[in-house]
């Protein structure tokens, strides 16, 4: 027998554990140790308040009941989750951009900020959502009432009362430490997000424990455990058709909608990427967790007496067999799945509750506005604070009211089918720029009349709230509206019912409201960046130049956001703006920028009316939009006028300095050049000079005189070379050269090089069969570089027996011709500078030339579209 | 005379692959609802049928196989690009 202390000092070592777990989370995240908190694995684990305590020990029952059923409550889900790439991931990018804190925000802030709807979805998630906390309550007491009666107390309802209050106290407790520490929602609640994953795990592994110890531990392994499930009663598949589909349709929808999954999918999402791991991960989990399901009831039908609660099978499986560490286990699962939903729903109902009803209704009922009031940030903490008090004592009520008779399951899928009349207005808000307010409070408001109407109000049995009377004839007799058979058409089942007429009511008026009616300028706005959020993920820019003064705003801010995250936030825009200090102009964008911090703290619709208390009315205009889409409009003409300017000065920089570059280069080329130039002519003509002189004396005898004549003559003779080769050469520079085409034999030109050359100095071998080359190009340019190239090579060569091959190469594109003579070749660095102007590499008067002969060979091959170039190792070689 | 092989034509393959990533995995809960639906089309009703222990086997295999697909997505897909849609 378990002691009942024993359990209970269990239950608050535990609950002290997740206080300090979410202590020391919240510690390592504000000295920003905290990376591992932000983790897609956190993010999964998180997600799994999904399975509430209804799953935990109501999954069971309802297999017990209704065989496979219960798994549509898993698939739906697992659906959602696999197609993120359609909704979350877009949910998720307009969470962050739009700082959205609750999902009443998300569609205020998409019908233009609206006050009026975000009270009406405040109203429907807190009417639907509360007896889902009564759910809790209910089934933490009950498994308390499990222990209780196994170690010999009876409990009546007083005893179980005292405990569900216990636990709303403590929940309401933990939930005011750690989830009103931070205003701004979007900072995340680290010590709770951190709380709940361990909760997830605990949960988790205290089911699969239980599921392991049935199958093998009582069933005696699979098969036999299979077949003890095809020999109970739930063995025949009778699964009706319509009430799966609705089921998965709505568990799925309920993901996407539930205040809670909400809150830990979109605004305490960390990082997109998380989503793409917890899109496979969490669907996983729920596999582990629906795993055993099937197998605990079918053994827990089997071994416990009749009529026991199938509900608590979880808990009274192993407390029957006697394993009592077990049933404590099962228990702590319980009890987490319990308590992590309720935590993260009264967070998500208590700011949606303060930012959507308690702080308008605060703002509207002070006449000086949010300038002459006292400390907005505790007035929002408060605010939230109560509402958390308020949302669990809600829920406590409603469990006394309630009586915690029902069956687990039916709660949840009342619960699922009233919040997803948020649905249609969700999508359609994310997806189609034509829906409007107006649309989305016509099909709000009468899904959600028609939930309240045929399923909400009847489950609290015939008589209860809804006469007898009333549901078998309807209102005054009014056969249509009875409750369930909308219509005239009955025999449906209730549930399936109320999620057909008002899902399809829901979405066909908000569909044709929305088409008929026209949106507000700053609907269309926020319609635009919620559709197209992938293109821009920019603020809106809805305020004029205002009449506010920086200083009033900073004010105001630093109430919401706290002094030193107001300040910051001023300085920074002061900064931007160029300017030093804390207070810059009050731009539209500023003010803009603004709205969307405090609307990180408050929700967009108080932000905006906050803002809007401060410009004195004067908030936006359709004219105002205009000029500010004309401004922008202006700005972006502008700075792509200034881009295409800045490109093309670049452009223009670029190639003055080339130019420049250029200019240097030649300058220097000229200078090298006249310097040159000027010797080489000084030289012959001091020769010509000197000798004339002694000519002119007169005393020289006739040898001397005809000696020195021709010195003279030779001199002269080279002065006229080097003219002709300078004036050659810049004819060829300049391209002002006149080809002569004409036809002939390669053969022939070599001919006439070698014997022009006349060298019987150097040893020429031809192989005459490879010069049978039929050339048409100006043959006597031509004739003129391979006299050159030949010239020079018995001028240079410095072998003991020179010679010179020339050889002859065709290939498809080219003829080569190669000169290789048997010296030793031309250092590396001069192979660079042999063809340039007055290069000679060695003594010049040896080579009685100006050093031009090979720069005018290359020209002239330029010329003829070939090239000459000087191959290391064997020669020169040019090709044509 | 051999023929040059003919060049592949040119596509710039990981973008190409991203872009079909995005299909499959718009496609994947389609996927997931049809097979979750199919042991609706099994018939019920049958005296003396055995249905649930198969629905269950049934449903777990293909829920577990949409996993597998689902994380080969995940792992492989970048969300970063702003040209998508």
């Amino acid at each position: 027998m378990v002691s009942f202390n024993l359990l209970i000092a269990v239950s608050l070592a535990y609950v002290a554990f997740l206080f300090f777990i979410a202590f020391v989370a919240e510690r390592r995240a504000e000295t920003g140790r905290g990376a591992w908190l932000r983790s897609p694995l956190i993010y999964t684990l998180s997600l799994s308040i999904y399975c509430t305590a209804w799953t935990f020990y109501g999954a069971v029952g309802y297999a017990a009941r209704s065989g496979l059923e219960y798994l549509t409550i898993y698939l739906g889900p697992t659906i959602v989750m696999l197609g993120w790439w359609w909704i979350l991931r877009k949910l998720v990018r307009i969470g962050r951009s739009q700082r959205i804190t609750s999902i009443a925000d998300l569609i205020s802030s998409r019908f233009g900020k609206s006050t009026a709807l975000g009270v009406l979805v405040t109203l429907i998630m807190i009417t639907s959502v509360t007896p889902y906390l009564a759910l809790q309550l209910q089934s933490v007491t009950l498994s308390f009432a499990v222990f209780a009666e196994s170690s010999g107390q009876i409990w009546g309802g007083a005893e179980l009362n005292a405990a569900a209050l216990w636990v709303a106290a403590g929940l309401a407790l933990f939930t005011i430490l750690f989830g009103t520490r931070n205003l701004d929602a979007n900072e995340r609640h680290h010590g709770i997000v951190t709380a709940i994953a361990v909760e997830a795990i605990v949960k988790l592994f205290a089911l699969v424990a239980v599921g392991i110890f049935v199958v093998w531990g009582v069933g005696g392994g699979i098969r036999p455990t299979l077949e003890l499930i095809d020999n109970s009663a739930i063995s025949q598949w009778t699964q009706p058709a319509g009430r799966w589909v609705g089921l998965t349709f709505v568990s799925g929808a309920a993901l996407l909608c539930l205040p809670r999954m909400f809150q830990v999918l979109v605004v305490e999402n960390a990082e997109e990427s998380h989503l793409a791991t917890a899109s496979w991960a969490f669907p996983l989990y729920l596999l582990v967790m629906s795993l055993f399901v099937v197998p605990i009831a079918v053994v827990g039908l089997d071994l416990m007496p009749q009529g026991s609660n199938p509900d608590l099978f979880v808990l009274t499986v192993p407390l029957a067999q006697g394993r009592e560490g077990l049933a404590i286990l099962s228990f702590l699962g319980g009890f987490s799945s319990a308590t992590s939903m309720v935590i993260v729903s009264t967070i998500a109902l208590a700011t949606m509750v303060s930012n959507h009803i308690v702080v308008p209704l605060w703002l509207s009922s002070r006449s000086f506005g949010a300038l002459m009031s006292g400390d907005v940030r505790q007035v929002v903490l408060l605010a939230r604070r109560l509402s958390i008090g308020g949302v669990l004592l809600f829920g406590y009520v409603y469990y006394r009211l309630s009586g915690g008779g029902a069956a687990l399951a039916a709660i949840g899928l009342i619960s699922f089918t009233g919040v997803v009349q948020v649905l249609p207005a969700m999508i359609g808000g994310i997806f189609w720029r034509g829906a409007t307010r107006w649309g989305a409070v016509a099909g709000l408001a009468v899904g959600f009349a028609i939930w309240g109407w045929t399923l909400f109000l009847p489950s609290f049995g015939a008589g209860a709230v809804i006469s007898a009377h009333v549901l078998a004839d309807g209102p005054f007799g009014i056969g249509w509206l009875r409750p369930q058979a909308l219509f005239g058409i009955g025999g449906i089942d209730p549930v399936l019912h109320a999620i057909l007429w008002s899902m399809l009511l829901n979405a066909g008026l908000f569909f044709a409201v929305s088409v008929m009616t026209f949106p507000l300028p700053i609907e269309r706005l926020q319609g635009a960046q919620f559709v197209n959020v992938y293109e821009h993920s920019v603020g809106t820019q809805a305020w004029t130049q205002s009449k506010a003064e920086a200083e009033d705003l900073l004010i105001m801010s630093q109430r919401i956001l706290g002094p030193a995250d107001a300040q910051d936030l001023f300085q920074k825009a002061a900064q931007s703006q160029g300017k030093a200090g804390y207070l810059p102009d009050v731009t539209p964008e500023f003010v803009a920028r603004l709205e969307r911090e405090l609307a990180g703290s408050v929700g967009a619709a108080t932000a905006h009316a906050m803002i809007g208390q401060m410009l004195e009315g004067a908030s936006v205009t359709v004219q105002d939009l205009i000029a500010v889409a004309d401004e922008a409009a202006q700005i972006m003409e502008y700075s792509n006028q200034l881009e295409e300017k800045s490109a093309e000065q670049e452009r223009t920089a670029r190639a003055l300095r080339e130019a420049n570059e250029k200019l240097t280069a030649l300058s220097i080329q000229k200078d090298a050049f006249l310097s040159q130039i000027s010797h080489e002519l000084r030289t012959p003509m001091t020769s010509i000079r000197s000798f004339s002189e002694i000519l002119g004396d007169g005393s020289l005898g006739k040898a001397d005189q005809a000696k020195y004549a021709g010195i003279i003559h030779a001199e002269a003779l080279r002065l006229t070379r080097l003219l002709d080769d300078l004036l050659d050469l810049s004819v060829l520079e300049n391209g002002q050269v006149n080809l002569n085409q004409e036809t002939g034999q390669l053969s022939d030109l070599l001919d006439r090089a070698v014997s022009a050359v006349g060298g019987g100095q150097i040893l020429i071998l031809r192989r005459r069969s490879e010069e049978v080359v039929t050339l048409t190009t100006d043959l006597d340019r031509l004739t003129q570089v391979f006299i050159n190239l030949i010239a020079n090579a018995e001028k240079y060569c410095d072998a003991p027996n020179p010679e010179l091959r020339i050889e002859v190469t065709r290939t498809a594109r080219a003829v080569t011709v190669d000169f290789i003579d048997n010296g030793r070749g031309i250092d590396q660095e001069s192979q660079q500078v042999i063809f340039e102007k007055f290069s000679r590499l060695s003594d010049h008067r040896k080579a009685g030339g100006a050093g031009l002969g090979l720069a005018i060979c290359r020209e002239i091959m330029a010329r003829l579209d070939g090239a000459i170039t000087y191959v290391p190792g064997q020669g020169g070689r040019l090709s044509a | 005379m051999a023929k040059p092989p003919p060049k592949p034509t040119f596509l710039a393959t990981a973008t190409y692959r991203q872009r079909r990533l995005r299909d499959v995995a718009m496609g994947l809960p389609v996927l997931g609802a049809v097979l979750f639906t199919i042991p609706l089309l099994w018939p019920r009703d049958g005296l003396g049928q055995q249905g649930t222990s198969d629905a269950l086997r049934f449903l777990f295999l293909s829920w577990f196989c949409l996993i597998i697909v689902g994380r080969l997505v995940a792992r492989k897909i970048r969300s970063d690009s702003a040209t998508e849609e």
